[in-house]
């Protein structure tokens, strides 16, 4: 499979996936899966498994898997391939969709736009944030993390969230290590 | 006394409602989301955007962040890239826009690669995991406290933005169902109830289109 068009083939895996993927890149990870491992051979199951977790865990958005994945298979030039292909169609896309709604800012009915989307925002975010909770391994500490990191966050409005994150993971650490 | 009584008003005075200030230039547009991208550990993105450019900086309303925020998610691609297109692109038109996508994504792409290259010899240590998992665990405390805080506002407009909430949580959560025809249901059914109370609270613009 690795002939001289690699990127190529990267380019063809991640750029239609760019334009598939809707709702927070998660949907698309079952494809990335079955097109890196089992179609392409770049990874194995268990390399995949673990650069989802570290695009899970490491900064930026979770779509940065397709980074690790385009790395793993040829460096730094793959990484960029990849990052193009996933992050490149759907951002041109989003662009002309946002310069129409911009456009428009002033007209009387984005207000009612914006209350009648708004919601639908609040529950996006309490859902994602069940989701990803529910997919932590078992137990009941991660949730108590983000019960009281909750608890933090609305309460002080403009804290750094970084430290409060790293406590968060040095109580888990801490948990499993006791309970 | 006249300065006096112009001073005590002043000061008594409260800071004005968070509306929108001047926009940002590209610099800061540039720092505020690399920082972003490079420390936004556990994911969460949409809650570190929230605090920097509603909560701390008052670029954006409330209500805009939002109605950007379900904007990004029914658009394909990675929400939170799209999330700071369209925020970089409001303030600073096409150039801001690319300028804050580029660095959401740069330097996480780049830390990530280097966290890989040693997270992957190290991955057999378990508490480095149950570390990355307890920070993730936080990182959806954030998002969950502006989902929340989302909640209580809709609130002040009415109980139907409420159920709008806990519908998008049915649809995707209990009957698992596909988002984006979830949310696209879920919006017209919110026009039709914003429709509606934007007549009630302002019963002499009825129109609410010119054109």
């Amino acid at each position: 499979m690795k002939t001289s068009n690699i990127y190529l083939d990267l380019f063809v895996v991640f750029a239609p996936l760019s334009l598939i993927s809707v709702g927070g890149g998660q949907s698309v990870v079952g494809d990335m899966h079955l097109q890196a491992v089992d179609i392409y051979h770049w990874l194995t199951h268990a390399q995949f498994i673990d650069l989802f977790a570290i695009s899970r865990a490491a900064p930026g958005p979770g779509a940065l898997l397709a980074t690790l994945i385009g790395w793993q298979v040829s460096g730094w030039q793959g990484a960029l391939v990849a990052s193009l292909a996933l992050f490149g169609p759907s951002t041109i896309l989003a662009y002309f969709v946002t310069r129409a709604w911009h456009k428009s800012h002033d007209k009387p009915w984005t207000a009612i736009v914006q209350n009648a989307l708004a919601p639908l925002a609040s529950g996006l975010l309490l859902t994602s944030a069940i989701i990803i909770l529910r997919s932590t391994s078992g137990g009941v500490t991660p949730w108590l993390i983000a019960g009281v990191s909750a608890g933090i966050f609305w309460r002080f409005k403009t804290i750094n969230p970084l430290p409060v994150l790293c406590v968060g993971g040095l109580v888990l650490v801490l948990a499993r290590l006791w309970l | 006394m006249p300065i006096l009584a112009a001073m005590s008003a002043s000061t008594l005075t409260p800071t004005p409602p968070a509306s929108p200030t001047p926009a940002p230039t590209l610099g800061l547009l540039f720092i505020l989301f690399a920082k972003i991208g490079a420390t936004s550990f556990g994911g969460g993105i949409s809650g570190w955007m929230y605090r920097d450019f509603v909560d701390r900086y008052h670029f954006l309303t409330e209500d805009e962040f939002m109605s950007a925020l379900t904007i990004s998610q029914i658009l394909p691609g990675p929400n939170v890239a799209n999330l700071a297109l369209h925020i970089g692109q409001k303030l600073r038109g096409g150039l801001g826009g690319l300028v804050s996508v580029m660095a959401l994504l740069v330097p996480p792409m780049i830390l990530a690669v280097l966290l890989s290259i040693v997270l992957l010899d190290l991955g057999s240590i378990a508490w480095i995991h149950d570390f990355l998992e307890g920070l993730a665990a936080s990182a959806m405390g954030l998002t969950a406290s502006v989902g929340i805080r989302g909640l209580k506002r809709s609130y002040r407009v009415g109980l139907w933005p409420l159920g709008l909430s806990v519908s998008v949580f049915i649809g995707l959560f209990l009957l698992k169902l596909p988002l984006v025809p979830v949310i696209l249901g879920l919006a017209l059914v919110g026009l039709v109830f914003a429709n509606i109370h934007q007549k009630r609270i302002s019963p002499k613009s009825t129109k609410p289109r010119t054109r």
